[in-house]
């Protein structure tokens, strides 16, 4: 142990030989809900995900009876891609970082529950279609406009901090935990902190700025930004640290200076 | 004809997304296919920087200079005009990025900055934080987006491309997806087709590639008649983290920062390593090389790991070493190596600052791939590719940094390129008469055959296995015997294939059925690499063999081609464009030692 | 490019804006008012007298007090059945506030209608059936006989501490939502500020209804005596009860 106020992180000091992964299962969307538990080996690096692969290689529930293997998203396994997410003991994040072993600690008990994310159609058993997330970054012209990709230069110059202000906001990789966690987010009654801060991440930018109102007017639709609750469970659990709840802020300052009293500079 | 053109790209990674930008932008139209959203594509795990001789520190860079970085750190495999044409057209690469937004970090005056990087002396690599390829990869996938709402890019994500269609000249005139919900088959006409699929690590099971990096569609496209070049240069990063799904990357920074690497002298020794006392333990590379020590070159540290491992001496038995960093200040370490050593706390729960990390060296890239000219053109009229996929560009190894920049360079020739085939190609319908029907029902057949086959054989244990031989005979040290042997066994595996029960009943979204079909296409390129190797009796970048530990210009300064055919991948020797560089040994030691990450 | 509001946007900040001004400021008002009881009737019901010779005074408590309230919580209680809480799952503090705006929301709701009924318009059976309004002279004694009941005093004191947190989190919102207070150190000493603010106005909300059934409410009576204006003490009879 040292002395410099850094602890060692925790481990299970008496793992189980075996835990239990207690799995909702959905055959298709639209289908009834039912429980599948699975008993696996122990294994001091096992992540979700690995425990997931076991299951599909043989899957055979607890009570030995033979059913499909659960289906689930998964790409790059780093935390980058987003693609894993899921709920996992009641909580949304993704499945390639949740340590079997860490889980186990948290909850002090055998088994670890994984849930679809439930603010998305669930296509069949941890699967979600989250394409929404993506219609939402249309909407608020989450891009630069350019004259044309041909090469004309480098870009404006701008200060490290701001470039550092941004790259923490251009860490979204859509996952949809922020949604997920979100109490006012479900049934398109809202946009969102994704799309809102993505929105905000242009609107930073010298030149897209310039778009700036494009943006806000895709923000100021019915499930546009007054729908947020300021409950910041979006930045709680977003697993990049992005200052959700900032952008939402600062997008409300542009809203209020630019929109809601625009007309005073007119 | 100058509009109304349609270009099919499969893979929206980077090199996908900049073919399909340049494609939009000429006023076509595009039909992406992709396995995953791709804002999710691999690119996205891409760490250090995009290379480009911007020459901003005065240190006198240029394209000439990166174009000779390039070569040779590729130890002359590559032809050297497209590797010219990719570092002159770099900076201009990096500023278009600059103007679509990526946070990219900058100088005091609001520059961009570049960073040094592994293979140059010069500072090159234009970074933005620790993540620039996902940052690259999302400021394509923003622009690519906007042509969406346009209507020029028609995205079908959660397609997978499971065959070219080939007219009766062999042109190729679209190709048939599969939607991975509901199994559909769709042929999707095209006047030309960008394959941009990425690597192909998945052969080797656990490596640092996605999941969805399987080499699958190219596979496709090599059993259908494209040439694929140089398969056997498989680069193998020394340090990286070995999970039970998959390996992740540790920086070098960590030998770098004293980390000391060592397995117990005792084979099976399960104590836990904090209570293995120093003599107990067995410092392999200082015994070695007592004058580098831990700080061996990379590929040295490589070999040196696998192969004690290979011998049976790895942690309890296992594909691991330790890399110890607890002889150090834990303050110190959180100072220098805080981010890296979060991600190893991260995914294996141990924090490195009290207990040795395990590592293992980890399938990173393939440097070769589809065969292409310098214009991205394969040898299948109507077929371009482009990225990782295509083997143009790092001959017989990549240096760090320049795989974001092949990409977009891949993407932005494949889009004219193609284009201007479409433009020329004989577009009546006689050519094409009934084709797509014709291959989207062979392709329904062998859906029919793997749901319904049955033979006890377990398609995601034949994958282990094939990966295990993979690993264990073809990646960092490769003996002619082995690699024979593990032909022998990919023949094997095939047979065997044809047994394997799926075990999905429900077939709405099953991943059986889609794993069953790449594990296949897996095969045979495992078989493209393999045989690439054995036939290889030298050493040259990435590719090692004890027993030929020379670089034998005069027999293989030359492209490995691969074709298909029905017994063997029939192998065929091409050779190099030397025009620019005049090849000479490459020898890190006198250059000063190489960073990286 | 011009900027389109939706309908929503508009109700919502609406919504924002009638919680803060008319309703807001006249809960400070009415706490004030109800503070001078702390002086004892006369002085309570003088208080009464001279807000109803408020010129306009129709007009305002229509405009001013009634749609902006009716408004107010109508709204309201559309904005709470959009809520999925899951402060249970997501344990955490602002969470924790998020449902509880919506949950005193809709207690105020039927809390507010019952004051109004039962003080305002006397429309109360059982209860009261003198209105106030009208009544100057007899509100003290109204009020007083009524907290004498405890199930009425302690309904008086909940509402008392949801109208104080509705309204001290809802300022909170008010500075968030249009943008006002960004930062995250802003917006903790903010936040900090409200919920001080929040249990001011429970302690004076809260002493003001003691002092109904408690000389000097919640303060030693020596503070109020001298200011105490005296007037003849009358209950209430059944003869005043008019109606």
């Amino acid at each position: 142990m040292s002395t410099n106020g850094h602890i060692e992180k925790k481990r299970l000091e008496n793992p189980p030989a075996k835990f239990k992964l207690k799995i909702q299962r959905r055959d298709k969307e639209g289908a009834p809900i039912r429980w599948e538990t699975f008993e696996l080996t122990y294994r001091r690096n096992l992540n979700v995900i690995s425990a997931l692969m076991d299951v599909r290689k043989d899957p055979v529930t607890a009570d030995g009876t033979k059913t499909t293997p659960p289906v689930w998203d998964m790409s790059c396994l780093e935390q980058v891609c987003g693609i894993c997410t899921m709920v996992i003991d009641g909580r949304v994040r993704q499945s390639c970082s949740a340590l079997i072993d860490d889980l186990l600690l948290a909850s002090g008990g055998d088994t670890v529950t994984l849930q679809p994310m439930s603010k998305f159609p669930n296509v069949r058993d941890l699967k979600v279609d989250r394409s929404e997330m993506f219609d939402h970054l249309k909407r608020v012209n989450a891009w630069i406009e350019l004259d044309g990709s041909y090469s004309l230069g480098p870009g404006p110059q701008v200060s490290n901090e701001l470039a550092q202000d941004r790259y923490a906001l251009s860490r979204c990789m859509t996952c949809g935990c922020c949604l997920e966690a979100c109490p006012q987010y479900g049934d398109g009654n809202y946009i969102g902190p994704q799309a809102i801060s993505q929105a905000r991440l242009f609107n930073m930018h010298p030149v897209g700025k310039i778009d700036i109102d494009e943006r806000l007017n895709g923000l100021l639709g019915d499930d546009g930004i007054t729908n947020c609750g300021n409950a910041q469970n979006c930045v709680q659990v977003c697993p990049m640290s992005i200052p959700l709840t900032k952008s939402i802020y600062e997008t409300n300052r542009d809203i209020t200076v630019n929109a809601l009293f625009g007309w005073l500079k007119k | 004809m100058a509009s109304g053109l349609k270009i099919a790209i499969v893979g929206g990674g980077l090199a996908g997304l900049a073919a399909a930008m340049k494609i939009a932008e000429a006023g076509h139209e595009v039909d992406m296919i992709s396995v995953v959203p791709v804002k999710r594509s691999h690119s996205v795990c891409a760490q250090g920087g995009i290379n480009g001789a911007v020459n901003t520190k005065g240190e006198g860079d240029s394209p000439a200079k990166h174009l000779d970085d390039t070569v040779y750190g590729g130890d002359f495999l590559a032809n050297q005009t497209p590797v010219k044409r990719m570092c002159d057209m770099a900076p201009e690469i990096i500023y278009l990025f600059d103007r679509m937004g990526v946070p990219f970090s900058r100088t005091k005056e609001g520059l961009l900055d570049f960073r040094r990087f592994g293979g140059t002396l010069h500072h090159r690599t234009a970074f933005a934080g620790a993540s620039t390829g996902q940052q690259l990869l999302y400021a394509l996938d923003e622009q690519v987006r906007k042509w969406e709402t346009q209507g020029k890019v028609n995205k079908y994500e959660g397609w997978e491309m499971l065959s070219l269609i080939l007219d009766d000249h062999q042109v190729c005139r679209g190709l048939v997806a599969m939607n991975l919900q509901t199994l559909e088959l769709k042929s999707f006409a095209a006047d030309a087709v960008i394959m941009a699929t990425g690597g192909p690590g998945m052969v080797f099971g656990k490596s640092t590639n996605s999941q969805t990096c399987t080499g699958s569609a190219v596979s496709a496209c090599y059993q259908q008649g494209a040439k694929y070049a140089n398969g056997e240069f498989i680069q193998v990063h020394p340090t990286s983290i070995p999970g039970e799904d998959k390996l992740r990357l540790m920086s070098e920074s960590a030998r770098g920062e004293g980390g000391r690497v060592w397995v117990p002298r005792q084979d099976g020794d399960n104590r836990d390593p904090r209570n293995i006392p120093d003599a107990e333990r067995l410092y392999f590379l200082e015994e070695k090389y007592p004058a580098y020590g831990n700080l061996v070159p990379r590929d040295i540290a490589t070999r040196e790991i696998f192969q004690i491992c290979l011998e049976g001496h790895g942690v309890a038995g296992e594909n691991q070493v330790y890399l110890d960093l607890t002889h150090i200040d834990p303050e110190t370490l959180t100072r220098k190596l805080g981010a890296i050593l979060e991600i190893y706390e991260m995914f294996v729960g141990d924090d490195p600052r009290y207990v040795p990390m395990r590592i293992f060296p980890g399938v990173h890239y393939s440097m070769g791939g589809l065969w292409v000219d310098s214009e991205q053109r394969t040898n299948i009229p109507g077929l371009f590719a482009a990225g990782e996929c295509d083997y143009s560009i790092h001959g017989a190894n990549r240096l760090g940094a320049n795989s974001l920049l092949s990409c977009v360079y891949g993407g932005f020739v494949a889009a004219p390129s193609a284009l201007e085939f479409a433009k020329n190609v004989e577009r009546g319908s006689t050519e094409t008469n009934g084709i797509h029907e014709a291959e989207v029902q062979r392709q329904q057949e062998i859906n029919d055959s793997i749901v319904k086959n049955e033979g006890g054989e377990n398609q995601y244990k034949l994958h282990e296995e094939m990966a295990k031989w993979m690993t264990d005979n073809v990646t960092v040290v490769r003996y002619n015997d082995r690699l024979k042997a593990t032909d022998e066994k990919l023949l094997e595996i095939q047979e065997r294939f044809g047994k394997i029960s799926i075990n999905d009943s429900n077939l709405w979204a099953t991943q059986a059925v889609p794993h069953a079909r790449q594990l296949w296409n897996m095969t045979h390129l495992a078989r493209v690499i393999t045989l690439g190797a054995l036939n290889r009796n030298e050493s040259r970048g990435a590719h090692y063999k004890p027993e030929f530990p020379e670089r034998d210009d005069e027999n293989f300064m030359k492209t490995t081609i691969a074709e298909y055919s029905d017994e063997s991948p029939v192998l065929s020797y091409e050779a190099i464009d030397v025009s620019l560089v005049e090849p000479r040994k490459r020898d890190y030691s006198s250059k000063g030692k190489a960073k990286s990450n | 490019m011009a900027i389109k509001f939706s309908r929503t946007f508009l109700l919502r900040k609406l919504h924002q804006i009638t919680g803060i001004v008319p309703l807001g400021a006249f809960f400070f008002v009415h706490m004030f008012t109800n503070s001078k009881a702390m002086n004892g009737e006369a002085a309570f019901e003088k208080a009464v007298q001279e807000l109803h010779d408020t010129p306009f005074l129709l007009f305002i408590e229509i405009f001013g007090i009634f749609l902006p309230l009716l408004f107010h919580s109508i709204y309201g209680v559309i904005i709470s059945s959009e809520a999925r809480s899951n402060a249970l799952g997501y344990s955490y503090a602002r969470n924790w506030f998020y449902f509880f705006q919506r949950a005193t929301g809709i207690f105020l709701f039927v809390f507010i209608l019952f004051h109004i009924l039962n003080l305002r318009f006397g429309l109360i059976p059982g209860l009261n059936l003198t209105p106030v309004a009208g009544n100057a002279d007899l509100s003290f004694n109204i009020i007083a006989a009524e907290f004498q009941i405890p199930w009425v005093m302690v309904f008086y004191m909940l509402g008392i501490a949801a109208t104080a947190w509705h309204l001290a989190y809802g300022i909170f919102l008010f500075v968030v939502d249009w943008g006002i207070v960004i930062g995250e150190n802003a917006q903790k000493y903010t936040l900090y500020a409200c919920i001080a603010l929040a249990a001011a106005l429970f302690g004076v909300g809260a002493n003001a209804a003691v002092s109904f059934v408690r000389p000097c409410g919640l303060f030693p009576q020596a503070l109020c005596e001298h200011k105490s204006e005296s007037k003849p003490v009358s209950k209430p009879t059944a003869e005043s009860k008019r109606f």
